[in-house]
């Protein structure tokens, strides 16, 4: 049980205060319920742009990290496609330098143009680092557009092309802030040792003057139900050929996901499962082969994806993968099994719980589900899922129609 | 609201060290155990004297990675059925020195769930099947890593840092194809078997529960031989690997250090943090915050026993590749030729003093910390130097420290790309 204290501020902030007597260490954690779906096509990759400068100072204070490390504190952000979350690791005692710095970014930024064109530079080495200079590193530039034809999911967070980055103004980007940066549109996540009182007032002191503005409606065009399977074969300078299967499955919020991620466990499951067991040990087709969920806000991806082995190809791969999906669908997984996937999660969560940060930014994103206490109540939900809820579940996902298949082949030098 | 100034700082002073309990096997191998009363989180750690650098890299990852896939009684999906029957996960790391399985689970069934895999240990039958197919496995996977420019630089800083030692021995796609399934039983035998260095408990059991636990690795032994034989000269110059089409260089720059025996040791860790080792380092603030030639750059003393080196390591764009050599020696000359101010000492010196106390946060950090000094026959007196060096470190000592220890000419620069 995760205990929290909650409650928002006149200009709309909300706060969940988690109270933990043990530590001496302290966690802000800020969700901003902005990601890259909330870009414009024609400028993508900027709520991630923005996640840099948001370290580039703000409009009291020239600069973020100094201040914060100097409190013996350290500080580091993440974009989704959904979400922009920063958190600030520090000892309790200079919980203080953390509000007050984060407090000024909520603010205002100082949108400076040297930050600006740091940072632009940065993330064209990261988009070069992570997508393009690592093998089969742009395969989601490539496969997200090709499962999404009208949701913003069909961009990677890095952005669909390096040109928006490289075009990005200071006044795009300033308009991007003034549209999701405020109190309304954000999570604040406290945990350490204090009291109720004492979060309320800090929290009151820093971020009651920021103004509230109205939250602004998210109008996103809403993909339609893929009928089709669709497929593509990209030629690259890797060494092995690789697959992926990406199955459209549901939004975050249904029932549905839950089923999703727990049928994803069982399929992806190593050394024991039955596509590991079928196209790795069995026939070996394969060297690696995995199964997981992109749990994304909106409908999401359920994603098997692999390498073969050489001397082995697509087809004879694809054949038995098929065959294993439809096993699936037309059997229940054994009562043992079920037990085996409950009890692993009980340890997963076990460790996930004890980390302080890890607790404050799931209380964090369960507020932004729509209930923070939902961190308390995943687990009810998971161990209520019968073999026949995931034999229903892989009826709809594993369907050709539902699905969007990339081969990458190794370029003929 | 005054937002222009900065709330007061505290600094950390104190930081208290929780030691674990020792207790000991039969055969005299050490094994701690930590308290965590306030969860259901428990994590089993077995260290053994079975690194790269006792056989070759293959044959020692092969081994650590077949130690549950199967005993004469039991095939590895049975092994791995009853260990998800109990909710436990098992992992396996290697490093040049040691081997480390972690057993995780929850406290209302470790006592069974660490019988079960001890006994998949101890038997372990090594099948000639499973070890043919994590061979192309391997093989394949190591193409694949073979095709970053960070990993070919960190091989071939390697390569040569270390050439001529165990160290510096790597591992080839067509190793994979000559290993006899003998040499990885013998392996087994002479470095797991006999090779048990220590083991570490997190959790919640009473007393009766822990002695019964011991009491489970008594026939166990640590009887390796780890006397090494001496370094030769270290290496420096340039070396350039060439990888076609690359869009960024994969960079290394280090030499060999010293010991955490070695007076200079903490000094050191303080040059290192000003130099590469946070975000507001030298290194960051220059190549990356100012020059934007780079997602990320880091400089590193390496956790080894023996064969300590320093390490900056980053990949950068082609085009920014000689300046961001020539401005990593100028970091580093400025280092050696000018005195740190005060405020970004005082802001060193908070920085570190806070992680140490976030690294020392709960049962499972502080027993990562009590693990780093043990394994070098420290105790928490080392930690307590380490905390009285960083309060009292003045800025000439940071620059002799630099000057000594940092010399380039010394360095070995490796590139990728």
């Amino acid at each position: 049980m995760i205990h929290f204290h909650r409650f928002q501020l006149e200009n709309g902030l909300k706060v969940i205060f988690h109270q933990d007597k043990t530590t001496p260490m302290a966690v802000v954690n800020t969700l901003f319920d902005v990601g890259a779906r909330d870009e414009s096509p024609s400028q993508t990759g900027f709520a991630h742009l923005f996640e840099h400068l948001m370290f580039g100072g703000s409009v009291n204070i020239p600069d973020f990290d100094g201040p914060l490390q100097r409190a013996g504190g350290n500080s580091n952000a993440f974009t989704s496609n959904d979400i922009t979350n920063y958190f600030d690791v520090l000892p309790a005692k200079n919980l203080e330098t953390a509000l007050w710095l984060e407090s000024d970014r909520m603010l205002s930024l100082a949108f400076s143009d040297k930050s600006l064109e740091t940072q632009r530079s940065v993330v064209i080495e990261e988009f070069k680092q992570r997508y393009l200079n690592q093998p089969y590193g742009d395969v989601w530039l490539e496969l997200r557009p090709l499962a999404y034809k009208v949701h913003p999911y069909q961009w990677a967070t890095i952005g669909k092309d390096i040109s928006h980055i490289e075009n990005a103004k200071m006044e795009e980007v300033r308009s991007f802030f003034e549209k999701h940066y405020n109190p309304g549109n954000a999570i604040l996540t406290i945990a350490g040792n204090f009291e109720n009182q004492q979060i309320e007032d800090l929290v009151q002191k820093w971020y009651g003057d920021i103004p509230g503005k109205v939250k602004a409606a998210r109008l996103l065009p809403q993909e339609p139900k893929q009928e089709e399977f669709r497929t593509r074969t990209l030629e690259r300078d890797v060494p092995a050929e690789a697959f992926y299967y990406a199955f459209k499955m549901e939004e975050r919020k249904s029932e549905g996901y839950y089923f999703a991620d727990m049928l994803s466990d069982e399929v992806g499951k190593d050394k024991t499962g039955k596509l590991y067991l079928k196209l790795k040990k069995e026939l070996r087709l394969v060297h690696e082969i995995n199964a997981y969920i992109l749990g994304s806000m909106d409908h999401g991806l359920f994603v098997i994806s692999g390498k073969l082995l050489p001397g082995t190809s697509f087809e004879s791969m694809e054949t038995a993968l098929w065959e294993v999906l439809e096993e699936f669908k037309t059997q229940r997984i054994h009562n043992d099994d079920l037990i085996r996937l409950k009890m692993k999660m009980k340890t997963s969560r076990a460790f996930q719980e004890q980390g302080l940060l890890n607790r404050a930014m799931n209380l964090s994103f369960f507020e932004l589900l729509g209930d923070a206490n939902g961190i308390n109540e995943e687990s009810e939900i998971y161990n209520a899922i019968d073999s026949e809820h995931l034999r229903n579940t892989a009826q709809q996902i594993f369907r050709r129609e539902n699905c969007t298949r990339m081969f990458i082949k190794p370029l003929v030098k | 609201m005054e937002r222009s100034h900065a709330p007061e700082v505290q600094v950390t002073e104190k930081i208290e060290f929780i030691s674990p309990a020792k207790l000991t096997t039969k055969s005299g191998i050490p094994f701690y155990a930590m308290q965590n009363p306030t969860s259901e989180a428990v994590r089993l750690e077995l260290l053994f004297h079975a690194g790269a650098i006792y056989h070759n890299p293959v044959i020692a990852s092969v081994t650590a990675g077949l130690m549950l896939a199967g005993t004469s009684e039991h095939t590895m999906a049975e092994i791995h059925d009853k260990m998800d029957d109990l909710g436990g996960f098992f992992d396996s790391n290697l490093n040049a020195e040691f081997s480390v399985l972690n057993i995780y689970g929850l406290n209302e069934s470790i006592c069974e769930l660490v019988t079960l895999i001890e006994n998949c240990l101890y038997n372990a039958s090594f099948p000639a099947s499973e070890l043919t197919h994590l061979l192309k496995d391997r093989k394949e996977k190591l193409k694949v890593r073979m095709e970053k420019v960070s990993v070919l630089s960190q091989r071939a800083f390697q390569e040569n840092l270390f050439a001529g030692t165990p160290y510096g021995v790597i591992s080839f796609p067509e190793d994979y194809d000559h290993i006899e399934r003998q040499d990885i039983v013998d392996f087994y035998e002479n470095h797991y078997k006999i090779g048990l260095r220590r083991i570490t408990f997190v959790g919640n059991l009473t007393d009766d529960e822990l002695s019964k636990m011991v009491g489970t690795f008594d026939r166990w032994e640590n009887k390796v031989n780890t006397n090494l034989p001496s370094f030769p000269a270290p290496k420096s110059g340039s070396i350039h690997i060439e990888k076609n089409g690359a869009l960024q260089v994969g960079l290394r720059i280090g030499k060999m250090l010293f010991d955490r025996k070695h007076p200079d040791y903490h000094k050191m860790m303080v040059v290192n943090t000003i130099l590469g080792d946070y975000f507001g380092s030298r290194l960051m603030s220059n190549i990356r915050e100012d020059k934007g030639y780079t997602y990320g750059i880091g400089s590193y003393v390496s956790e080894n026993l023996h064969g300590v080196h320093f390490v900056i390591a980053t990949e950068v764009g082609k085009e920014f590749m000689e300046d961001t050599l020539v401005q990593t020696r100028l970091e580093i000359e400025k280092l050696q030729s000018e005195p740190i101010s005060d405020a970004e000492l005082s802001l060193v010196k908070n920085y570190l003093l806070g992680q140490i106390l976030q690294s020392a946060d709960g049962p499972f950090a502080m027993m990562g910390l009590f693990s780093s000094v043990e394994i070098n026959d420290l105790d928490y007196a080392f930690l307590d130097t380490s905390l009285q060096t960083i309060l009292t470190i003045s800025p000439e000592e940071i620059l002799e420290t630099a000057k000594q220890h940092l010399d380039w000419d010394q360095m070995l620069i490796v590139t990728a790309g």
